[in-house]
């Protein structure tokens, strides 16, 4: 063999000598654990704690047929007809009329809908874009999607000033109390990027979202630290500031081209963004140090830190959190600047203190893992290449092959006459 | 049902105030996915809620029933909507206080701070209430609420948003909220939920209006004060730079200041990144190149290992005015429409 590794076949030496003791071992991401977790959370029922998420079931579906899919299982651990069984639950989720999906089947009053009621089984953007992106890698190619419908219905959401509501829900409430935060709007963009396709595409014309004043809204909610907030004055949070850099990525405004040009495109302040993204990057908290019932800010690490084990947190002064991993770490995928970060101490946190010995992560050490925290764990070591996962795409927070599925579709393309 | 107790079990089979509703299954399909382990009480509640909602019956005891499911799934949103709704109907029909449901909008207002307790990672609770408030148009004893929420978890996202709001909606810039976030962070000099709305009523609010006289110096004066019992803290950094921003005026101004937590040619003596941090934007600025590789060094080699990367990536920047662009606001902080 000629690819033999010369190191690998050296002695092992066993004098004792004033070297420092060798490095551990590199942790390394148990694939077989996971592919457990994942086909048992598709194949057994989630336990009674996800009742909590029943009103966002499609996310629930979306996380658990995304994790396997990032690890290349799909195809080959679930059976034809159970795949398309579950294809057709996601689309017993899209309206019959009216375009969209609703987000769980918690609202679905079957045969007794009427224009009358309709208004208690809306169709959600977040149900909308997890129906999608589910379909999508499951293999769909979403020929029955409703999607003139869809993206009109898509359009309507919008509000003047470029934010988007989650759904029409069934109080007339006044915009100033209704949620606007980036989520929405990168929701709207992703629905958007998947369904509209290329100019001349639609068999009708369809109305688009205004763009220029949806990327002036994710602008105004820069803080003043450079992340960004649920709405313009809101504390900065990674969650928000990776639904707002991740929702230009989907609009094609998030990269400035070199000539200035006349519509809004970009961060106000991309280096002072970056910076403050990097900032998330953070020595873990001392569990003896730290009393989880207490309400102010766990003890900082000491100083100077280390920089072994640091995880991500999603404010400053906060713990540290598998979730963050990925919603940083995308951010700056997207931005092109994930190899700023340091990934090895990002790899320790999570295979050595986050992962669960039952397969999947949990929110921080020691914590129960859960179909959220284990699937954004892995997109985040994912975008790094780990081995044992394939690769994923940082603003769908999916496989890259799903990505690509979507872009090859047929229906994309401009009809020829 | 003579009065209203969200703790009493109801019996929707047997109950006579439920025997005109139809409950309606939950249809799953043949093979679902992310099917969750339901307790048997919240199946048979949810039924009657789709019951419920397919005759769009607002009658008083849908608040025990939406009172139920909340109890098991606070996160649920049609539920909360469909709540909100039975309450503005039977306000509008004379019936909230009435006899039958036996309610008012302040009991409502106690039993949704009890829920918010309980949950309090929750967002719907919190715009239920704003919903409230809004609709009373009166923010009288709200901000106590809040601080009481802030005993247990002080950097509490939905409780923050909410009090933002509070203040906008009703004008509350004011002494007693300044002096509230003084209370927080003298209890906590690392909560930068307090540290962010502080900047929101004091300059924030202003978007690109002038602020008045002497709030500039009186802010610097308060994050410099914060520093100096915790250099190493990010949050009154943060501050410290952008109301130095508003003000317009340079950070140069600051190396003194910062020589304190970072003497360069001291290293020994060094307490703080941010410090480092800083003085290497100020020497870039300056043209003393080499200081300012001197700082991002320190950081890289010893006193922010962790971003090794980015501080020589800083270093490559050097000189070439990119790394820390110095410009005023770009964006208002406050959009005009919100």
């Amino acid at each position: 063999m000629a690819d033999v590794n010369p190191a690998a076949a050296a002695p092992v030496t066993t004098t004792t000598t004033n070297e420092p003791p060798p490095p551990p071992p590199r942790p390394t991401f148990n694939r077989d654990r996971n592919i457990k977790y994942w086909l048992r959370c598709l194949r057994t029922l989630l336990p009674t704690e996800y009742t909590s998420n029943d009103l966002n079931r499609t996310s629930l579906a979306f996380f658990c047929v995304n994790g396997l899919s990032i690890l290349g299982e799909l195809g080959n651990l679930t059976k034809p007809d159970e795949r398309s069984q579950w294809i057709d639950w996601l689309y017993g989720c899209q309206l019959q009329s009216g375009g969209g999906f609703r987000a769980s089947p918690a609202t679905d009053i079957g045969p007794h809908l009427s224009d009358a009621n309709r208004i208690w089984d809306p169709a959600t953007l977040p149900g909308t874009f997890f129906c999608l992106i589910t379909l999508l890698s499951l293999g769909d190619d979403l020929t029955r999607v409703n999607r003139e419908d869809t993206l009109e219905w898509l359009a309507t959401l919008q509000r003047p000033d470029g934010s988007f509501a989650e759904m029409h829900s069934g109080i007339n409430e006044k915009e100033d109390t209704a949620t606007r935060d980036p989520r929405f709007i990168y929701l709207a963009a992703a629905v958007r990027w998947l369904l509209r396709g290329e100019e001349g595409s639609l068999s009708r014309e369809v109305k688009d979202i205004d763009i220029d004043q949806a990327v002036r809204y994710v602008q105004s909610c820069e803080a003043y630290d450079y992340g960004y907030g649920s709405r313009p004055g809101a504390e900065s949070h990674a969650g928000h500031t990776f639904c707002a850099i991740s929702a230009l990525s989907l609009l094609d405004r998030l990269h400035p081209p070199k000539q200035p040009v006349s519509y809004p495109i970009g961060l106000p302040n991309p280096s002072q963004t970056l910076r403050w993204l990097l900032s998330r990057q953070n020595a873990p908290t001392d569990p003896d140090a730290f009393d989880p019932s207490s309400h102010v800010s766990p003890p900082p690490p000491s100083f100077p830190p280390s920089d072994a084990h640091n995880g991500f947190n999603g404010r400053d002064n906060k713990r540290t959190d598998t979730c963050y991993s990925f919603w940083v770490i995308g951010s700056l995928d997207l931005l092109k600047k994930a190899h700023l970060v340091n990934s090895e101490s990002n790899r320790e946190y999570l295979l050595e203190d986050t992962a669960h010995r039952i397969g999947g992560f949990g929110k921080w050490a020691g914590a129960p893992p859960d179909v959220l925290h284990s699937c954004l764990g892995m997109v985040s070591l994912g975008i790094f290449r780990e081995e044992g996962i394939n690769r994923v795409d940082s603003a769908l927070c999916t496989a890259l092959q799903t990505r690509e599925w979507a872009e090859s579709l047929e229906w994309r393309r401009k009809k020829s006459t | 049902m003579a009065s209203y107790d969200s703790d009493e079990e109801i019996d929707y089979s047997t109950d006579p105030d439920w025997s005109h509703i139809t409950p309606l299954p939950q249809d799953d399909g043949e093979n679902p996915l992310a099917q969750i382990a339901y307790h048997p009480d919240y199946v048979v509640a949810m039924s009657y809620l789709r019951g419920v909602m397919a005759v769009n019956d607002h009658s008083p005891q849908v608040l025990k029933l939406t009172a139920d499911i909340i109890g098991m799934n606070a996160a649920h949103y049609t539920v909360w909507g469909y709540r909100f709704k039975t309450l503005m109907a039977l306000e509008a029909s004379n019936s909230l206080e009435g006899e039958k449901a036996n309610w008012s909008w302040r009991k409502e207002l106690d039993w949704v701070q009890s829920i918010a307790k309980q949950y309090e990672k929750n967002y719907q609770i919190w715009h239920h209430r704003q919903l409230i408030i809004d609709h009373l148009n009166d923010p009288t004893g709200e901000r106590e609420r809040t601080n009481e929420m802030f005993a247990s978890d002080s950097k509490n996202y939905h409780v923050w948003t909410y009090r933002q709001w509070l203040v906008k909606r009703f004008s509350l810039f004011d002494k007693e909220e300044l002096d509230t976030m003084e209370l927080l962070l003298k209890e906590d000099v690392r909560n930068n939920s307090a540290w962010n709305h502080r900047y929101f009523i004091t300059l924030g609010r202003l978007g690109i209006e002038s602020p008045p006289e002497g709030v500039i110096d009186r802010e610097v004066k308060f994050a410099k004060d914060a520093i100096l019992t915790a250099p190493q803290n990010p949050s009154p950094w943060n501050y410290l730079k952008a109301v130095l921003r508003k003000g317009n005026i340079n950070v140069v101004s600051l190396v003194d200041f910062c020589g304190q937590f970072a003497p360069i040619d001291s290293e020994d003596d060094i307490s703080s990144s941010h410090a480092l941090d800083v003085l290497s934007e100020i020497y870039d600025q300056t043209g003393d190149l080499g200081k300012a590789e001197q700082a991002l060094m320190l950081l890289a080699a010893k006193y922010d290992p962790v971003r090794k990367n980015y501080w020589r990536y800083r270093k490559r920047l050097l000189g070439s005015g990119e790394s820390v662009p110095v410009a005023s606001e770009k964006a208002p902080a406050v959009h005009a429409t919100v």
